[in-house]
């Protein structure tokens, strides 16, 4: 079988002379080099390796800068004892990325990718037991999920507690830059939902923070 | 073996579906088959089996090992500041550190350092959520001319981790880079920056649900929930901005009860010492693991 594995020509795309030439010389060199009926065993260490050759390996302490999410925040009338965070003021419904920009994975060859999200995640769920709200009442949960080039690859119900979570993802992704998405949603207020304090604070609803994220591609 | 040679495309000549198609079919030859491209690829025989991508592995119980929670580990609510954290142990006095040996762990610029922990915990609120001076409760009409107290939902014990980069005598535990130790003063409360807690997991230190809200009105008090056994787990991602680090210990800490704070519009988590006097935090049995692995 003869496949692409440099820069694959797609309908409607737009080609250079790297276009061609880097796949030609990658399949050359396939079939010039040394095999392994050549080579001994234990040959083959992480110092006669090209960098990435067999596997990349991203990670980030704090996703992003700070680690806290950033959108759909807050910072109206939120009371001290609590974070700027998403209100029902702000928060639009759906699913929404913990930041604008999303997260890139540069150079992956295509193959297996594994990848970890983790982090602290805040849910108000102190009014889910409303009077006129049936059964089964309307518990809250932060919802995670993890997209790759736009498809979501792990999702999880999520903390319904102020509590730690980690989301793990495991796919096939196709050759070239990954862009990855963190992103949470909640439910809404139920009609019996105390939104506004005494003192007219409004009352916080989710907020994620202390996020870090360990990915791992696998191409050979 | 066999070898392709063919002219290369460049700049300004003319390219299009078929001549590409023909320059990809030129090297479409016998010796392009499963053998030569599958069969012959370098396999697990030719690789060094130590050290390739794992670098170091290790793991080990951390705590009080009983499954069945007939007894445990109890940490009270720390009500003097600035508090140290509480090292897990095994309620004897024996801290459950990880240790690396003499030599320690070398973490280098090319590898990423990975630490996973868990642990079973039973939080116990105490009584002074609603204190004046807790952080722990928000006030609502109660739709009768009065107000009932709820409870924020966001009060915590926090889970961190702490390492030891000086000896292998495992005596100056500091926490992980990324990490505050909850000290710096924030309006005359303890606590740490959201972005400075990249090793924490938090687990709820209560659960209190308002009773019946009603159309926006609190008119009961809010019920209290006992939590019973849970467990906390987090992960820590570390890689070194230049050059290499020994560690020789490695080990999980509490603190409690933290609560949200906002001041001068940037988030904290802080001690509650209020809402600290009276709770408690029982624990038994987690583990502790890390691998060390290159990035490529």
């Amino acid at each position: 079988m003869k496949h692409w594995t440099q820069r694959e020509a797609t309908t409607g795309g737009t080609i250079s002379p790297g276009a061609v030439n880097d796949e030609l010389r990658a399949q050359q060199s396939s079939i010039t080099t040394l095999d392994r009926d050549q080579l001994p065993g234990n040959y083959v260490s992480s110092d006669r390796l090209k960098d990435y050759a067999l596997t990349r390996v991203y990670s980030a302490e704090e996703t992003h800068t700070g680690g806290e999410q950033t959108t759909v925040v807050d910072t109206t009338d939120i009371p001290t004892n609590a974070w700027n965070s998403a209100t029902f003021d702000v928060y639009p419904g759906s699913w929404q990325n913990i930041d604008d920009d999303a997260i890139t994975l540069t150079g992956f060859k295509g193959g297996h990718l594994q990848i970890e999200w983790a982090g602290n995640a805040y849910i108000m769920g102190g009014f889910a037991d409303g009077l006129n709200v049936p059964f089964p009442k309307s518990p809250r949960y932060v919802n995670l999920r993890i997209t790759a080039n736009g498809l979501t690859i792990a999702e999880k119900r999520g903390p319904c507690y102020h509590e730690a979570f980690r989301v793990i993802g495991s796919t096939l992704v196709p050759q070239g830059d990954v862009s990855i998405r963190f992103q949470w949603r909640i439910v809404g207020p139920s009609e019996d939902d105390p939104l506004t304090t005494t003192g007219g604070d409004r009352v916080p609803q989710a907020h994620l923070y202390s996020m870090r994220y360990l990915a791992i591609g696998r191409w050979r | 073996m066999s070898r392709i040679t063919d002219s290369p495309v460049k700049d300004g000549d003319s390219l299009d579906a078929a001549s590409l198609n023909t320059r990809f079919a030129s090297y479409t030859q016998t010796d392009l088959n499963q053998f030569n491209h599958r069969d012959a690829a370098h396999d697990l025989p030719q690789f060094v089996n130590t050290g390739f991508m794992l670098t170091h592995a290790q793991s080990q119980e951390i705590g009080l090992n009983n499954w069945k929670h007939s007894s445990s580990v109890t940490l009270n609510g720390m009500t003097t500041m600035p508090a140290d954290a509480s090292p897990v142990n095994n309620g004897s006095g024996t801290v459950t550190e990880m240790s690396f040996g003499a030599l320690g762990i070398n973490i280098t610029q090319d590898e990423v350092f990975r630490a996973y922990w868990n642990l079973s915990v039973f939080a116990t609120a105490g009584s002074n959520w609603d204190n004046a001076s807790s952080l722990g409760f928000y006030t609502f009409a109660d739709g009768s001319g009065g107000t009932k107290k709820a409870w924020t939902w966001g009060a915590v014990w926090v889970t961190y981790l702490e390492w030891d980069v000086t000896s292998n005598s495992r005596t100056s535990y500091v926490a992980v880079p990324g990490q505050s130790d909850f000290k710096t003063v924030i309006a005359g409360k303890y606590g740490a920056a959201l972005g400075d807690m990249q090793a924490s997991a938090v687990v709820p230190a209560d659960l209190r649900f308002a009773d019946d809200p009603n159309a926006g009105k609190l008119p009961r008090a809010s019920i209290l929930t006992v939590q019973r056994w849970r467990g906390v787990s987090g992960a820590w991602f570390y890689t070194r901005p230049s050059g290499n680090v020994t560690c020789y210990g490695l080990r999980v800490v509490i603190k409690g009860i933290m609560h949200p704070f906002n001041n001068g519009g940037n988030n904290y988590l802080v001690h509650d010492t209020a809402y600290s006097d009276g709770a408690s935090l029982s624990y038994n049995g987690g583990n502790l693991a890390v691998l060390k692995q290159r990035v490529k």
